[in-house]
């Protein structure tokens, strides 16, 4: 059961990464189940170019959402190419296969296109969820606390492989060093609601909010 | 020894045919339990639940589950017959009953095997555009075969032994083979040892391609 949300009223740029910050249990994963439709139970709408994203059946709304889970959860009986290409075949695409593989070229993951997930490494694996996700070239992508897994230099080919995305983007996150390198905009979140939002310009101001409340955290524990 | 072997090649031509229809009783019902406990075991899975549905389907298996093998194959052999107004060859009602039976323990071995799936699988399908029936069929069962196939196997060898009990109602299967031939010949202590080592090749037979199966669909590989 994840966090109540309330009054959640806001938009996310296409072309642009969008952050959802607080601490653990503040909504963040809730509302980005909710937008993904992974949350059903919800009062309000989530628009996308003013229709109702409830309504698109699952084949279409994966085009426009795309969803990188925390764990990934790359299929483990299937292999990277797979993974990718299956998602494309049930769309009815011809050349699934080779447009899989060209995602996964493109990713630098090539040469792991035949192996089973649990012959990649964390950062790997990340890479062929994302690939997964991108092969159905979705107008958004929303991440679910992507560096929890990651070791600092695996965080920053990942930041480096976001900057390369034409797309919106959506990550929820606590970890404020990614964070404050990625920054376009951002929403606060506490108590299932969103009580602040900042734009690149405003980091500062937002990284001594978060600082002085991370503060707060720890000095209460 | 010699008189050993006389009776061994006098009865195996029997012992074989019983064997035989022994198989032909375990592969049948085992078709039967396997598709109506997956399908039992689909629609009681905690994701999938459909209401009503899914409850009456869990009342059925609890129903096969509760009530002894022997009991609902004399229901299915006399009663049913009596009530529906039709006759039932001993093979089909060998092969009901024992499916039926048998597929109220498949739904729950199913049914437990899915619900081992981790929750971010389904979701991942469902965001990358499976429906239901594709996130079953590509992603969930594909991964819960390999969870459930041992339990499978148990459940197999348990319905080739419970083939035995079909004797009762007449079938020639490789126990009545067995007690025909013991009012035959008189030796009831080689035959039903006989008898024996047949179930245990059946089942080490059964138990060795399961094994195979197993270690073929396995992700890492020993």
């Amino acid at each position: 059961m994840g966090t109540s949300l309330r009054n959640i009223s806001l938009e996310i740029p296409e072309n642009k990464i969008t952050l959802l910050l607080g601490k653990s249990g503040s909504g963040k994963t809730t509302l980005l189940r909710c937008i993904a439709h992974l949350e059903k139970n919800y009062t309000g709408e989530i628009l996308y170019r003013d229709q109702p994203l409830s309504i698109l059946l699952a084949k279409d709304r994966c085009r426009v959402l795309g969803f990188v889970p925390q764990s990934y959860a790359l299929f483990p009986h299937m292999t990277l190419l797979d993974n990718c290409a299956q998602p494309l075949r049930l769309q009815g695409e011809p050349s699934a296969q080779a447009k899989a593989l060209k995602m996964l070229e493109s990713l630098d993951m090539g040469p792991l296109a035949h192996r089973k997930p649990h012959e990649l490494s964390g950062g790997e694996q990340q890479r062929g969820a994302i690939a997964r996700a991108l092969v159905l070239d979705p107008a958004y992508l929303l991440f679910d606390e992507p560096t929890s897994a990651l070791d600092p230099e695996n965080t920053t080919l990942f930041i480096d492989l976001l900057r390369q995305f034409k797309k919106g983007m959506l990550i929820a996150t606590q970890d404020m060093a990614f964070a404050a390198k990625l920054l376009d905009r951002a929403f606060f979140m506490e108590n299932g609601a969103v009580i602040e939002q900042y734009e690149s310009t405003e980091f500062l101001s937002l990284e001594s909010r978060l600082g002085k409340f991370l503060d707060n955290t720890i000095r209460k524990k | 020894m010699n008189t050993y072997l006389e009776l061994f090649f006098r009865c195996a031509p029997l012992l074989l045919k019983g064997t035989l229809m022994t198989l032909q009783v375990l592969l049948s019902s085992a078709l039967l339990s396997f598709s109506l406990g997956t399908m039992m075991g689909i629609l009681s899975c905690g994701r999938l639940k459909i209401p009503v549905i899914s409850t009456i389907v869990e009342g059925i298996a609890f129903v096969y589950r509760a009530i002894p093998f022997y009991v609902q194959l004399l229901i299915v052999y006399f009663v049913l017959p009596d009530l529906m107004g039709f006759n039932l060859e001993p093979f089909s009602a060998s092969v009901i009953s024992l499916g039926m039976c048998s597929a109220g323990y498949v739904a729950q071995i199913i049914r437990g095997g899915l619900n081992t799936i981790p929750l971010a699988q389904w979701e991942a399908a469902e965001a990358l555009g499976y429906n239901t029936q594709n996130s079953l069929r590509y992603i969930v069962l594909p991964q819960m075969v390999r969870h459930v196939l041992p339990a499978l196997n148990n459940e197999l060898d348990a319905l080739l032994k419970s083939t035995a009990v079909v004797s009762s109602i007449g079938m020639l299967e490789l126990t009545r083979m067995g007690m025909n031939l013991v009012s035959r010949e008189m030796e009831p202590v080689p035959i039903y040892l006989t008898v024996a080592l047949f179930y245990l090749c059946m089942s080490a037979l059964l138990n060795g391609l399961a094994r195979k199966v197993e270690q073929r669909i396995s992700y890492v590989k020993n």
